[in-house]
């Protein structure tokens, strides 16, 4: 009798403790993924706004925070679409080696415009029943409205890793991967994306 | 929360609960909608009446349908039957907004103080509460409704006819809505993409809205006909067209060299940002990019 009390006092205190738990490991995970875009976008903004050193130092160092932190494989492959089965190695090598060289640009372009401005987490949540963690935020500009940007974020192996910005409800992924979808409509292929990217990299670096 | 709406989805993709009459009503007009042929829902309707548009002498109009599967579905999720017109309307702007558009807007900007142009501005969206108004109330959205009467009034009074924003700073920001987004809440389907003259991007559903919004407005009935009325309208489309030009150089010029097709660049960005609209800015669930380790 006192056996079956102790073991029934003892389940209670186990699903008392798991409920106390559970939901603490849950936030303690979306804070994981607030805490790495608040030092993401802070040292982002903070490069692209350095004007005290050369452009190419720049992004040079821009670069290199992107590469830690977006999964640029997983971008590159979401991009490209319905078209990356069908490519064969040799494409889908050329095409990953053009296509960081690309994002990373073109995310200069697109977050240089907010460099300098106040950067600030709203709230994040996650991982959803995608495994997706979201972390809104927003970047007030003085004498402006204010900009929204969403960092969508996926647990890889390597750590948790940005996989889409979606700025004012629209996404850079999606865009993107209209974009080329776009191009290879035109072109007829995937070399035609190849060879337009490529083009497109040597007239942004020139300028 | 997760909270289900009638039809058993999960509430995020629900839209604004609207009451049983304004349903009837509301299902009336998509069904006329919808039977109206060219305006039509699908993007096979339109490419059937491209057939008119090649008897049309616009030979080449029509985007060729494709025979895989899965290039059909992109088809019909892109939805453009008349890409190739739609290319050529998209060259003709560019180049009447490099050559006209965007110098004008350049100027405006470098030349009219930034005071003057932010109260030409509350003053253009002044104008337009009305038209927000209606459609607030169309789309049964009583609260929002409620804060554009507000600021209308607050506006009118104390922001000197609506040059001053005054209501914004009491927390009533501005907002938009037109029949187009109305018709969006409805439930009418978006329609083929149409990139029009002058007006830019635009989908058949929003070509329609821009119809029943003219056909609402009280001044297209009682408007002075006189050609004082005429220059102070057409100053004020020009001045619209202007202003909210001269908000976006950076923005398109960064567009410009971000991306590889601009045409179809632009037409991804208008359709997210008007499926975003018609959701007053509640964020949808968008595809993620899967990990591809």
């Amino acid at each position: 009798m006192l056996v079956l009390r102790y073991l029934r006092t003892a389940t209670l205190a186990f699903v008392m403790a798991v409920m106390v738990i559970a939901p603490g490991a849950h936030a303690e995970s979306a804070k994981d993924a607030s805490v790495m875009v608040s030092s993401l976008a802070d040292r982002a903004l903070r490069i692209l706004g350095n004007k005290a050193v050369t452009r190419t130092k720049r992004e040079a160092e821009f670069r290199i925070l992107f590469k830690k932190n977006f999964h640029v494989r997983s971008i590159g492959v979401f991009v490209l679409g319905r078209h990356w089965r069908r490519a064969t190695p040799a494409q889908r090598k050329a095409y990953l080696n053009v296509f960081e060289r690309f994002i990373v640009k073109t995310y200069t372009v697109r977050l240089s415009q907010y460099a300098g401005e106040k950067f600030k987490i709203i709230k994040s949540t996650g991982p959803d029943d995608r495994g997706v963690y979201l972390v809104d935020s927003a970047i007030k500009r003085p004498g402006k409205s204010s900009i929204s940007l969403s960092w969508t974020i996926r647990r890889a192996k390597a750590g948790l890793r940005v996989v889409d910005i979606v700025i004012e409800n629209l996404s850079m992924a999606q865009t993107q991967r209209d974009d080329f979808a776009g191009i290879i409509r035109t072109r007829g292929s995937i070399d035609g994306l190849i060879a337009a990217l490529e083009e497109k990299m040597k007239k942004l670096e020139k300028s | 929360m997760l909270t289900f709406c009638n039809d058993g989805r999960a509430s995020k993709f629900c839209l604004p609960e609207v009451s049983q009459r304004q349903k009837a009503v509301s299902r009336g007009v998509v069904e006329l909608y919808n039977s109206v042929g060219g305006l039509g829902q699908s993007a096979k309707v339109l490419a059937r009446s491209c057939v008119l548009l090649v008897v049309l002498a616009v030979a080449g109009a029509c985007a060729p349908v494709p025979k895989d599967p899965e290039a059909l579905k992109a088809f019909h999720e892109v939805n453009d039957p008349i890409e190739p017109l739609n290319r050529r309307v998209f060259r003709l702007n560019s180049r009447l907004d490099k050559a006209v558009l965007k110098p004008v807007a350049k100027s405006y900007r470098r030349n009219i103080p930034a005071f003057a142009r932010t109260s030409i501005r509350n003053f253009l969206n002044h104008i337009e509460a009305p038209q927000t108004f209606v459609n607030d109330v169309l789309q049964g959205e009583s609260g929002r409704a409620a804060e554009t009467a507000m600021r209308f009034f607050v506006n009118t009074v104390a922001g000197f006819f609506g040059f001053f924003d005054v209501a914004a700073q009491y927390g009533l920001a501005n907002h938009k809505e037109d029949f187009g987004q109305t018709l969006g809440v409805w439930g009418v389907k978006r329609g083929p993409y149409l990139f029009l003259p002058l007006l830019g991007p635009h989908n058949s559903r929003h070509v329609a809205g821009r119809v029943g919004d003219t056909l609402m407005d009280p001044r297209t009935y009682i408007a002075p006909g006189g050609w004082e009325y005429r220059v102070a309208t057409g100053s004020v489309t020009a001045l619209k067209i202007v202003d909210s030009r001269s908000r976006v150089i950076e923005e398109l010029e960064d567009l410009e060299k971000s991306s590889l097709d601009l045409y179809a660049t632009i037409r991804s960005l208008y359709r997210q940002n008007r499926e975003s609209q018609i959701r007053n800015g509640k964020t949808i669930s968008v595809p993620v990019p899967a990990l591809v380790e």
